[in-house]
């Protein structure tokens, strides 16, 4: 794939309810080389986000407060302007059954695990 | 036997139609004597007339078979005369008459005294029939009330006991339409359960009446107690107009009784022209009564069921509570501070201050994330409580309140543990209501026990006007509380400040379920 040759290309939106979270990823990923063009917080606020900025990959938590990033991934998979983003499900939880719980099973990553090259491997 | 069919021993003609008999049967007997004009003794024709004294003595009063014998006595002489002067008598005449009038009067007296005795028996009779048809008819409460009473014991659904009492009273008293109505506000009842006679217009279950005008339920619920209305001709209202259509003429009602608390009314109608019975209200009373306690036992029972779901759902909703403050708090908390680690791992600062400060923040997230999970498991129990018992655990509740609290604790050191998880969570759960709603500027929790219970008081100077409501969260305590066989009051005026009550039962039967230590 074409971003694989050019590890700066890599522009990423993370979505959290938890605001630390959102600025110790954003550091850890940058220093990994994936470039973070932006964070959001909620399900309507993620949608925002990634039509606006059109990021490679999109990472979300399966927590957003009350709301489910289970739908946020579904919804950017609907959206013609946003299908073509990989969305990237993540979790304080090492071991969630992803495939149990949704129909057309997303990437899943680790919060713990989070780092550049974890998520170059998973799309690789 | 039919007591109202005709007898002539016990029943009398009417006076004149006595009199009418008399003259006919004289008229005949007159007719019959000149037809037999010859051939003599004139005397035997005497004979002819005790035809009719006889049968005036068996038939009629004292008095009317007496003036018939006189009346015989004088036709007799005026035939036998025939039409000549009196003193054309001859001796055989005078003896005739002196023949004729003694047995003639000790008929009439003869057949007087067989009547009276006659209508003492018949009267007796009477007597005791009606009796055996109370005898029968009080059997017949009797078990009506005893069949209604074991379904109440069976645990039968309201609804089934209700339309079985209505069905139980029609029958028992012999009436038309018998309903069950509970008051709802201070202007409608609603029909619970009737029953009505096959093939006549009804009022379905469920109907609501307005409670306006001249009816027995109107009258039951303003007064309290068993009215009455034997015609409602004239009657006012939507109400008395429906009863009109039914057919009904007269109604008796009296009050259902729930738990101190007029609930209801049981209703009699009647089609007839009579009023019903007199002691109509007594026998709905007794009807009236099981029914509340059948109302009361279902009320008791829903509220247990009730209380126990809510007792679950409070438990499932604790825990969930607790998985979503770990997972939110403290778990989120330990990833993003391993997420820093990773970052100064791979990439540590060459300027020291930097890596100090970085190292420094993550100290720092660690010890809150410490605090919070010491938080949550204070939450999840007060390990003062445990360890020290009620009077250091409410005296921490009071310090960690957002607003000044007086604790005044006066009990043994340790109590039953399901007792003092209790009291704890009550006086927390009114200091919290009291920082949250009462806008209170100080709060006294008074706790004190004697032998056999514990009791607690939480009273703030706020703003009153808290209810016992699903909202504030009072009623979780108040299952806690009667849980352990013990109740919990709220008194709560509008500018008057709030009080909460709560008394719990601290002999051995409340000891179960606890650890003892």
């Amino acid at each position: 794939m074409e971003y694989m040759t050019n590890r700066q290309s890599l522009r990423c939106v993370i979505v959290d309810d938890n605001a630390d979270y959102l600025a110790a990823a954003t550091t850890l990923l940058r220093q990994g080389g994936i470039d973070v063009v932006g964070t959001a917080q909620s399900v309507s606020d993620g949608l925002n986000t990634v039509e606006r900025l059109r990021p490679d990959i999109a990472l979300v938590d399966v927590h957003l407060g009350e709301e489910s990033g289970f739908d946020l991934v579904a919804q950017l998979s609907s959206h013609a302007g946003t299908a073509a983003v990989m969305a990237i499900l993540t979790s304080t939880f090492t071991d969630l059954p992803v495939a149990d719980l949704t129909n057309a099973p997303p990437r899943f990553l680790p919060k713990l695990d989070l780092s550049g090259d974890a998520i170059r491997a998973l799309i690789a | 036997m039919n007591p109202a069919r005709w007898n002539p021993a016990v029943s009398t003609p009417p006076w004149y139609v006595g009199l009418l008999v008399a003259t006919g049967l004289i008229a005949a007997e007159v007719w019959v004597v000149r037809l037999l004009r010859d051939p003599p003794p004139h005397s035997t024709y005497a004979i002819v007339f005790m035809f009719g004294v006889l049968i005036m003595s068996a038939g009629w009063g004292l008095s009317l078979s007496l003036l018939t014998t006189v009346a015989s006595a004088v036709a007799y002489l005026q035939v036998h005369l025939d039409g000549g002067p009196l003193l054309a008598l001859k001796p055989i005449d005078v003896l005739t008459l002196a023949v004729f009038l003694p047995i003639a009067g000790l008929a009439n007296v003869l057949g007087w005294q067989l009547r009276s005795r006659a209508q003492d028996a018949h009267q007796h009779w009477q007597v005791a029939t009606a009796a055996t048809e109370r005898v029968r008819e009080l059997a017949d409460q009797q078990g009506a009330l005893r069949r209604v009473a074991t379904q109440i014991a069976e645990g039968r659904s309201p609804a089934d006991v209700l339309s079985g009492v209505a069905d139980e009273v029609a029958a028992v008293l012999h009436v038309r339409n018998a309903g069950l109505v509970r008051y709802e506000s201070a202007a409608t009842a609603t029909l619970v359960a009737a029953h009505d006679e096959p093939g006549l217009t009804t009022v379905s279950v469920g109907t609501t009446l307005p409670l306006g005008g001249d009816d027995v339920i109107a009258m039951v619920r303003s007064t309290g107690r068993p009215a009455r209305m034997d015609t409602h001709h004239r009657a006012d209202g939507p109400t008395a107009a429906l009863v009109s259509d039914l057919g009904l003429r007269a109604c008796v009602g009296v009050p259902v009784t729930v738990d101190g608390q007029l609930w209801g009314a049981m209703i009699v109608g009647t089609s007839g022209p009579d009023a019903l019975p007199a002691d109509t209200e007594a026998c709905l009373t007794d009807f009236a009564e099981l029914i509340g306690t059948a109302i009361a036992n279902a009320h008791a029972r829903a509220e247990l069921v009730a209380s126990r779901a809510r007792i679950v759902t409070a438990a499932d909703n604790a825990r969930r509570a607790i998985e979503r403050d770990l997972h939110d708090g403290a778990q989120q908390r330990l990833v993003t501070l391993a997420l820093q680690v990773r970052t100064l791992q791979m990439g540590i600062p060459e300027d020291p201050a930097e890596l100090q400060s970085r190292i420094a923040g993550i100290g720092d997230g660690l010890r809150t994330a410490s605090d919070e999970l010491r938080e949550l498991a204070h939450g999840v129990h007060p390990a003062i409580l445990s360890r020290g018992g009620l009077r250091p655990a409410l005296r921490d509740l009071g310090r960690r309140a957002p607003l000044p609290v007086e604790v005044h604790v006066d009990v043994p050191a340790r109590l039953p543990q399901a007792v003092e998880i209790a009291a704890y969570y009550t006086v927390a759960e009114a200091l919290t209501n009291a920082a949250k709603h009462a806008q209170a500027s100080v709060v006294t929790v008074n706790v004190d026990a004697d032998a056999t219970s514990l009791r607690i008081s939480v009273a703030d100077d706020g703003v009153g006007g808290a209810a016992l409501d699903a909202g504030s969260g009072l009623l979780g305590l108040e299952d806690r509380v009667a849980a352990l066989g013990g109740k919990l009051r709220l008194s709560s005026t509008a500018g008057a400040g709030t009080t909460l009550i709560a008394e719990m039962p601290l002999d051995a039967a409340t000891a179960v379920g606890t650890d003892g230590s």
